[in-house]
């Protein structure tokens, strides 16, 4: 990697750079007394443990390996003390790597954001009831609104953020969970039946609010599907309606059941981070039922 | 799957807990600042926890991530011991001796003056802040370092005392501070900014002046500026930016500058105050070493003391 700014003084550079690669296999072939056998052991190819011993016998700037009369491998003087010294430093390491397991064991944090208005309703907590990605952590749920949600993502204040919205994300793998239904209201607010299809709403007097992003993708599937000359507006526009119009949002009501084929909608998606720890996150979030 | 971590990630991982800025970070490893994401980010994807809560104020540990330290701090640890050991065998085949050294002028002098006498026999390692631990495992052979009154060194450590001196020695410029030589009184110092040089040039030092202070006259003195380097803060002295304050006899360490006027005082408190040491592993069987710790002490006594 590139160093920044070679005046600064740096602990990397006044040290030799033993890898684990290195000394296990280093340890492997003391062990087997060859390249062939400690490749075996390791999982590995002779050219390669043979390479990592040579990298280490550099670093060390000595012969660590002596040839007995039948072609076998033995470690030198240098090469015992070597390995007693590198003693503690692999149990240390093997000690990181059981710690590791158990902070996985006690379950790990998992925190769940949402705007203000999933905590409003039982939306956020019908939906999560069986999802089974909560049996291996421990959940905790934060109240985020999406003006700061890629924010809270990148900087790990959140671990995976629902929100509604349609398509892909440049920065954050995206989980599409559920498709949303429409509710239909008319100027006044008043709940109107919604019709069977798209191509029956009324040209020219319907409006989709923009619950999220991909709003125009979905009124472009709207025109696809028959309807004609709607629009994309907003709360604060809800109130500049013309007579006669009907007003679609996406119901998040508890109970709501998943969008009829027929309409294209907003989909209650999961967001996280592209290279986020928790590796099981998509496969959870992909396997929770539409 | 299995766990791929190694050294220089877990050493980056430390640091960033240490410091909680990745351009420090980046800094103090060599590295840039989207490097530092980077492996971070990699580190945290090979445990498979989410270490640090990044903020625009810098990295946090997560509880994972405080869980996580300790043990990897371990790992880091026995890292810096076996690399210190491949350093001290590779010394041993070619039979050099690495000596450790402080910031002290004393230092400063016999590193030019003593290194040129051992030829090629010794070289020269600035010590770190846990130079005693780095002893033991073996990235310095011997040490030398100035200290103020005693401290508690470490089980196997041997040390040698090559020069004592008593009291402080406080040195002013009198264009800028009306002190007498004759007539000091220490408590006047306490409302000027007060140059005393940090443990790198005299272990102990600095936080005993403060503890004095606090404990003698009640109030602290009124700014407190460290230095790594003595004749740095003669200078600052000599320019009027404070009053230098500095353990045993600082007349002959104050370099080119003359203009500064200075006393001793607490040399009935203080008889052994300021010590120049050696030190070495109790147990060192090298002959080379000990040679170099025995020539080193002779030096030092007949150059100092």
């Amino acid at each position: 990697m590139k160093v920044k700014n070679p005046d600064v003084a740096v602990e990397s550079q006044d040290v030799p750079k033993v890898t684990i690669r290195q000394l296990e296999a280093f340890s492997a072939v003391c062990q087997e007394g060859s390249y062939q056998n400690a490749a075996i052991e390791l999982g590995s190819n002779r050219t390669t443990v043979r390479r990592h011993c040579m990298d280490f016998e550099k670093i060390v700037g000595r012969d660590l390996l002596e040839t007995g009369a039948d072609g076998s491998l033995h470690p030198g003087a240098l090469a015992v003390e070597l390995l007693a010294k590198a003693g503690p430093l692999c149990r240390a390491m093997h000690l990181l790597k059981v710690r590791v397991k158990e902070l996985h064991g006690k379950r790990r944090i998992l925190r769940l954001g949402a705007a203000g208005r999933f905590f409003q309703s039982n939306v956020l907590s019908h939906f999560l009831r069986d999802l089974p990605i909560l049996n291996g952590f421990r959940p905790c749920f934060v109240m985020i609104e999406p003006r700061d949600a890629a924010k809270a993502i990148i900087q790990g204040a959140c671990d995976v953020y629902f929100r509604l919205g349609r398509g892909a994300e440049k920065r954050f793998e995206v989980i599409e969970m559920k498709r949303v239904p429409w509710q239909m209201s008319d100027c006044d607010g008043l709940p109107v039946r919604l019709p069977d299809q798209p191509s029956e709403l009324p040209a020219g007097k319907w409006r989709i609010l923009e619950e999220g992003p991909g709003a125009q993708e979905i009124l472009a599937g709207f025109h696809a599907a028959g309807a004609r000359d709607g629009r994309v507006t907003t709360v604060e526009k809800q109130g500049e309606l013309p007579a006669g119009s009907v007003f679609l949002r996406c119901d998040t009501g508890e109970g709501a059941r998943s969008a009829p084929d027929a309409w294209p909608c907003f989909n209650f998606q999961a967001l996280f981070r592209k290279n986020h720890p928790y590796q099981e996150l998509r496969g959870f979030l992909a396997g929770v039922p539409k | 799957m299995r766990m791929e971590l190694d050294f220089d990630i877990l050493l980056v991982f430390r640091t960033l807990a240490e410091t909680r800025s990745f351009t420090e970070t980046g800094k103090i490893r060599g590295l840039s600042q989207p490097a530092i994401s980077q492996l971070v980010a990699d580190l945290e994807a090979r445990t498979g926890l989410v270490l640090f809560e990044r903020s625009d104020a810098g990295a946090t540990l997560t509880p994972d991530g405080k869980e996580f330290l300790a043990s990897a701090s371990a790992v880091c640890e026995a890292y810096q011991d076996f690399l210190d050991s491949i350093a001290a065998m590779g010394r041993r085949g070619n039979r050099k001796v690495c000596i450790g050294v402080d910031k002290s002028w004393f230092s400063n002098r016999m590193r030019n003056d003593f290194g040129v006498r051992m030829d090629a026999a010794v070289e020269f390692s600035d010590l770190s802040a846990d130079w005693p631990a780095r002893l033991l495992s073996g990235k310095y052979d011997v040490a030398i370092a100035a200290r103020f009154m005693t401290w508690e060194f470490p089980a196997g450590i041997e040390e040698a005392v090559v020069l004592v001196e008593k009291g402080i020695s406080v040195a002013w410029n009198p264009v800028f501070y009306p002190f007498s030589e004759h007539d000091f009184q220490f408590p006047d110092i306490l409302g000027i900014s007060l140059l005393v040089p940090n443990c790198n040039v005299s272990r102990g030092f600095a936080s005993a002046v403060r503890l004095w202070c606090k404990h003698a006259y009640g109030p602290q003195p009124l700014n407190v500026i460290e230095f790594g380097d003595e004749g740095a803060a003669a200078a600052a002295a000599a320019a009027g930016l404070g009053v230098l304050l500095a353990p045993g006899n600082v007349s002959r360490r104050l370099g080119d500058c003359t203009n500064l006027r200075h006393v001793k005082t607490f040399e009935f408190l203080l008889p052994e105050g300021f010590a120049l040491c050696i030190y070495c592993r109790a147990t060192e069987k090298n002959r080379e070493i000990q040679a170099a710790a025995a020539a080193l002490a002779k030096y030092c006594r007949a150059e100092f003391a």
